[in-house]
């Protein structure tokens, strides 16, 4: 089954936020549970960060006790690496998404570790923008998706440092189309991207096939600067920057299969986090997810 | 997959500065021998070398993960030369380079790094070698990935959760009182171990020394779930397990037992099942990966 057909059977997801494991803990973070009582109609659904030997955390697992919506968000996967895809990661991931109860599995698509899964070794780095990267990472896709059953989309990761010939957009096309399966824009990563390159924000976007798009990110960023070297560091404050909101209100408004938003914001208060997600949802509902949320009710 | 290897290098750059001003200066002979395209090499070239430099901290924090292993070996290193400079300068050695070049473990590296002298020979003091050895045979343990073993095979070997070390005389001894005196400082082992002004208790005059005599020392992972024990073996059972190698038959193990010291074939065979039976030897074909 294609992927045009195979994405009608997902449910919209809503707007959610994302987590990972001891976030909660965190002084000062956000307490997912307390803000979805209290504040109903903000938080539809929870995007899990997992690194597999570390499991799930108390708050995700009552998340998941209380029969809310989830998405597994790997940490630990260098798609493109055929050596990754160890027997013992696989079945803890098969495990752990069972666990969750995902709608699917995402994450970004870039390098999440060097060599092998080993103390010290995680980071995140962007693949490489060359065509045969996107073929390496679109079989990755391919193999996660049959190993485990679930739909899996790639996220476009942020970075200081881009090597290859490819438009980031052109790039997360040629690796959509390969692998027939959609796409985890996120808006923030993009805007890193496109300032470092000294584009528009909303370069390459018009070749991209949005009807590709499943989810989207938003997240704050601050400009910084080393030696004269600019550059926006992804730190998910509650700042979002103009160019992310200008990304994300472009696609959210044309993507018809679009199911899910999430803030990245969970180390910040309930109340520094409100005015984020109240313009994230006004936007959402502007568009074609609204309507699908709208018509799931 | 030249990308991959592409990527690699990227990895060594943002860890190492020293390393990306070489690239950018001398790209060709930093570069030699990898399997980059000339695109990929002018796709380095062209990028900016601020870049690589925006989190400093990108070598220090691999290096803790590192120390959390070695501590031991750490400390030593960092007493002998009086500065921790010759931990960060792994960063730059061609042991940390390789390893991830090659997709391979920086921390196994680092004992490597240790054991190879890289370190050892500029700032002296042999000791840090040993050390080196214990605890890369814990670090080697810790990643390994058993699966039972093969029926059928008829060969016996150590069980692979034990590694068997033959060191000078007193080094288990000292590893011990230098892991309890670290363990004791209010900052942890890391702290400890790099705090070059916090004594150490004094290496004893005989591991400073080429040694003439050694010990048999047995590491296991399994035997406590806390973490590894090390055992001084007696001996006649170190010459045995060591004459073990990488395994040998009933027959051959009889024959070798017996010229370590064993008094017949059925005291051979009596200990070969003893320690079967301990679980300290197994027989078959075990998968290690």
């Amino acid at each position: 089954m294609r992927f045009a057909d195979r994405i009608k059977s997902i449910a919209p997801l809503g707007v959610g936020v994302s987590t990972e494991y001891g976030a909660g803990d965190t002084p000062g973070s956000l307490n997912v549970p307390a803000m979805h009582r209290e504040q109903p109609g903000v938080i539809d659904f929870l995007e899990v960060g997992v690194e597999a030997a570390k499991g799930l955390d108390r708050h995700a697992l009552a998340w998941v006790e209380a029969g809310l919506p989830t998405t597994y968000h790997f940490l630990d996967i260098n798609l493109d690496e055929p050596e990754d895809f160890t027997a013992d990661w696989l079945e803890l991931v098969a495990s752990l998404a069972a666990q969750l109860k995902t709608a699917y599995l995402c994450g970004d698509a870039g390098l999440w570790h060097f060599g092998p899964r080993d103390r010290g070794h995680m980071l995140l780095l962007p693949p490489i923008l060359s065509a045969e990267s996107a073929q390496d990472q679109a079989r990755g896709i391919v193999r996660l998706r049959k190993e485990l059953g679930y739909e899996v989309f790639p996220e476009n990761p942020p970075g200081c440092v881009f090597l290859g010939d490819m438009h980031l957009m052109d790039y997360f096309a040629a690796v959509v189309d390969a692998a027939d399966t959609g796409l985890l824009l996120d808006c923030a990563h993009l805007a890193i991207y496109q300032h470092l390159k000294g584009y528009e924000p909303l370069e390459g976007l018009d070749r991209f096939p949005l009807d590709r798009v499943v989810e989207m990110h938003v997240a704050g960023g601050t400009h910084k600067e080393h030696e004269g070297f600019t550059f926006i560091e992804d730190d998910h404050t509650t700042e979002i920057l103009p160019a992310t909101w200008q990304i994300f209100e472009y696609v959210c408004a044309r993507a018809p299969n679009l199911k899910a938003v999430i803030f990245e914001c969970e180390r910040n208060s309930s109340q520094a986090v409100r005015p984020g997600f109240d313009r994230i949802r006004a936007t959402v509902n502007d568009g074609p997810l609204g309507a699908a949320m709208g018509a799931a009710r | 997959m030249s990308h991959q290897h592409l990527q690699r290098v990227v990895v060594r750059m943002l860890h190492d500065v020293r390393f990306a001003e070489s690239v950018f200066e001398s790209p060709k002979s930093t570069l030699s021998g990898l399997e980059l395209t000339d695109t990929e090499r002018a796709w380095i070239a062209s990028s900016d070398a601020r870049a690589y430099r925006t989190d400093p901290h990108r070598g220090a924090r691999v290096l803790t993960a590192i120390i959390e292993e070695f501590a031991l070996t750490s400390a030593l290193l960092a007493r002998a030369s009086g500065s921790i400079q010759v931990l960060h300068d792994y960063i730059s050695s061609p042991e940390f380079h390789r390893a991830i070049q090659q997709r391979e473990s920086v921390a196994l590296a680092f004992g490597s790094y240790v054991d190879g002298g890289s370190a050892d020979e500029a700032h002296g003091g042999r000791t840090s070698r040993h050390i080196a050895q214990i605890e890369y045979a814990i670090a080697t343990l810790r990643r390994i990935r058993t699966l039972p073993p093969a029926p059928g095979g008829g060969i016996y070997q150590l069980c692979s959760t034990t590694r068997l070390l033959q060191l000078p005389s007193g080094t288990v001894d000292y590893f011990e009182s230098l892991r309890a005196h670290l363990a004791g400082y209010p900052g942890g082992l890391v702290a400890a171990a790099i705090h070059v002004d916090f004594p150490i208790p004094k290496i004893p005059g005989a591991l400073r020394r080429p040694s003439q005599e050694f010990e048999g020392a047995l590491i296991d992972l399994a035997a406590n779930a806390v973490g590894p024990t090390i055992e001084v073996l007696p001996p006649a059972l170190a010459a045995i397990l060591i004459g073990l190698g990488d395994g040998l038959d009933e027959a051959a193990f009889v024959a070798m037992a017996q010229s370590k010291g064993a008094d017949n074939a059925d005291e051979a065979r009596a200990l070969l099942a003893d320690l079967v039976s301990d679980g300290l030897l197994i027989r078959g074909s075990p998968c290690v990966t």
